[in-house]
């Protein structure tokens, strides 16, 4: 009676000294955290300004407002001739996603339709493009690589407006052209291009582009990773100074330490009948989980790292895709 | 009747010295053995007493103090002679000074309130109260301080004025009486246990299990099992003085209640069969269950247990009470008199509890969070 007495009055200081305090310690936490990890983007926006007909997301600002208009004209006029949807996407943003999960994550906003991604992550210096639906058998890695090489220089040379258009007329382009459908996307050049370097990891090649994201793709594993969650972890705290206090409180007033040990006569006492008798044995048998099906949840983009040379991938929405990435 | 411990040299009470084990007297440091002063109060009727004067009473006898040394013959003069029934609260006078002797219808030793003789109540202590054996302190009054202020010292949770320990009202060596059962438990088990093996052929992973009758019978002997006899005595507190030691268990002489309080006991051995019968029910039931290993899965069909009382002492434990004022109420702490284990209800600081908690749990938050920041290199 006493004990739960103590517990009680233990359970009504907490509450009134401890919880009340905590959570707003909590909620400062957060804001001070949520301030760091900053979202890619506002998603309901990118969905309404999808909705309105926009292709062109411009966050870094590289277009002015006209060039941008023209872009979307000819965005959807040769979208429309292809039967695809041509989609740019640019930011300056230190805090995104590396460039595959940050399509992905875009697509997986959107209705499940045909379209091709070309990505300007410039706080990178990086480029990545994916192809989805029709896009993905129609624009595989390798004509991806070609449409770098178009591109490249006038990005470099911050002729913006140039590669996008590049861009989008070829890769419309590429969905009338049904040669090399049967790609398998193990396209490796054939010969090195000009400037090929093995000894620079931002070449890319699929085994240094998985050299290159391995540290980053992890990070991001363990971040969705539930131990590495603040709540959780939070929760973890209390839990543990929660039980400390408890222990100390309980054992304050002292424990029963006597047992059965203290006083069983050991010279007299055992066991005296024994006896496991086998009787019958049940058998019962599951396939073994195939080892491609996906584990469900959680990121699951590794397809475009494989190191094998296949490339492409499947977003959290379970959307395949074709894919290609370079560094500027 | 009344028994006072005289030292057979100078005539002051004698008591029980627990660093010594032996009676002493606080006047002239002589010390007696138990046995022989034990001796000297249960001489039967009748019976011829010759008595060596030694070197020391010689010279006691000397100077002529008054009542020097009882003639243990004359032991038995106690001052109230009506038949002594349970339920009547006796009334007895101290020999030395000749005041009421205040005490409850358990206590069969105490110390005269007026003159602070300690004096045993032999009349409670013979028959059906007669105790069989006794552990007698071995920690003394001094050392029961020390550890105790010892121990307030390392309570993470008490306030620190209390901690200091300076407000010690009273400390009371008492010996509670105790039943010390003797107890056989027999159990029986069936139970239905599994084996479980997995293993993989080709694409099917096969999971196989594997049935058993398991029969189980233990035969188990628990020796002197301590049950708290006494009304006044809270029984977990008691029970969390445990263990004693029984190396120091000793047939009960009266001598050893001299200079202490005891009581004798509210409820028979009969009346506390149930409560240690539990007891030893569940040490029984979790020998049993231990003798079953190595299943994935137990299932208990059957589970008899008896458990059967073979003797049942009654025994005198030590027991420091020590009573403590703090912020106007009275804590009320135990010292098992022989060990030195403490068991009580000590005030809980709310500051220190909040402190450790918050301590804790922001200490353990904080390392995670660097855990994770190294292993992610970010917020």
């Amino acid at each position: 009676m006493t004990m739960n007495k103590l517990l009680i009055k233990l359970a009504k200081t907490f509450i009134l000294y401890f919880a009340a305090p905590l959570i707003l310690l909590s909620a400062v936490y957060c804001i001070v955290a949520g301030s760091f990890t900053g979202t890619a983007y506002a998603s309901t926006d990118y969905v309404t300004d999808y909705e309105n007909g926009r292709r062109i997301f411009d966050e870094a600002g590289l277009l002015t407002d006209t060039e941008r208009e023209y872009l979307e004209s000819l965005s959807k006029k040769y979208g429309e001739q292809a039967g695809i949807e041509i989609i740019v996407l640019t930011h300056n943003d230190a805090h995104a996603v590396y460039p595959e999960k940050y399509i992905e994550d875009f697509e997986d906003l959107l209705p499940v339709d045909d379209r091709v991604y070309f990505l300007y992550d410039l706080y990178r210096g990086e480029i990545f493009m994916e192809g989805y639906g029709l896009a993905e058998t129609y624009i595989h890695s390798k004509r991806i690589d070609e449409i770098f090489d178009s591109v490249e220089d006038d990005l470099r040379n911050g002729n913006y407006l140039e590669a996008f258009k590049t861009y989008i007329i070829q890769s419309a382009a590429y969905l009338e052209d049904d040669t090399e459908l049967n790609y398998d996307h193990n396209y490796k050049y054939d010969t090195p291009p000009a400037d090929f370097d093995a000894d620079n990891k931002y070449t890319y090649d699929d085994y240094d582009y998985n050299y290159h994201y391995k540290s980053y793709y992890k990070a991001e594993q363990k971040k969705n990773n539930i131990l590495f969650n603040v709540w959780f972890q939070l929760l973890i705290s209390l839990f543990i100074g929660g039980s400390v206090v408890g222990v100390l409180a309980y054992s304050s007033g002292g424990v029963m330490t006597a047992g059965a040990r203290d006083y069983l006569d050991r010279s007299k006492s055992g066991l005296i009948g024994c006896k496991d008798q086998y009787t019958h044995s049940t058998v019962s048998k599951v396939r073994k989980p195939s080892s491609n099906s996906s584990s469900g949840g959680g990121v699951k983009s590794s397809g475009g790292f494989n190191s094998g040379g296949f490339r492409g991938g499947v977003s959290s929405g379970g959307r395949s895709h074709s894919s290609g990435g370079r560094k500027l | 009747m009344v028994t006072h411990y005289k030292c057979p040299n100078c005539g002051a009470d004698m008591e029980f010295d627990a660093s010594s084990g032996k009676l002493k007297c606080h006047s002239c440091q002589r010390e007696e053995s138990i046995e022989k002063m034990a001796g000297l109060n249960n001489i039967p009727d009748g019976a011829q007493v010759s008595y060596n004067i030694e070197d020391e009473d010689k010279k006691a006898e000397q100077t002529f103090f008054e009542k020097d040394y009882e003639d243990p013959l004359f032991e038995d003069n106690s001052t109230h002679h009506h038949a002594f029934s349970e339920h009547e609260i006796t009334e007895y006078h101290c020999q030395n000074c000749g005041a009421v002797l205040i005490t409850e219808p358990q206590t069969t030793a105490t110390r005269c309130s007026f003159c602070g003789a300690g004096i045993v109540i032999s009349e409670r202590l013979s028959g059906t109260f007669a105790p069989d054996y006794v552990i007698p302190f071995s920690i003394t009054k001094e050392q029961a301080q020390e550890a105790f202020k010892k121990w307030c010292k390392k309570g993470l949770l008490l306030p620190s004025d209390f901690k200091v320990a300076d407000r010690i009202k009273d400390i009371t060596g008492i010996y509670v009486p105790f039943w010390l059962y003797d107890l056989n438990g027999k159990g029986e088990a069936v139970a239905t246990c599994t084996k479980v093996r997995t293993y993989t052929r080709g694409d099917w992973i096969y999971t196989e299990t594997r049935y058993y009758n398991v029969y189980r019978k233990v035969d188990l002997d628990y020796l002197k099992v301590p049950c708290d006899a006494s009304k006044k005595m809270d029984d977990s507190m008691m029970d969390k003085l445990e263990p004693y030691t029984y190396g120091n268990l000793k047939d009960f002489k009266m001598p050893y209640l001299a200079g202490f309080v005891a009581e004798k006991y509210d409820y028979d051995d009969e009346q506390l069969l149930p409560r240690v019968k539990n007891r030893v029910y569940s040490y029984v039931e979790s020998y049993l269950k231990s003798t079953i290993s190595g299943y994935t899965t137990v299932h208990f069909n059957k589970l008899d247990i008896h458990i059967r009382k073979k003797d049942a002492k009654y025994t005198l434990l030590p027991v420091w009470m020590v009573c403590y004022d703090y912020k106007k109420a009275e804590h009320t702490f135990a010292m098992n008199g022989q060990t030195g284990k403490i068991v009580g209800k000590p005030p809980i600081s709310k500051g220190k509890v909040a402190a450790w908690f918050f301590g804790v749990s922001g200490s353990c938050f904080l390392l995670l969070r660097i855990l994770t920041l190294i292993m992610e290199g970010g917020w």
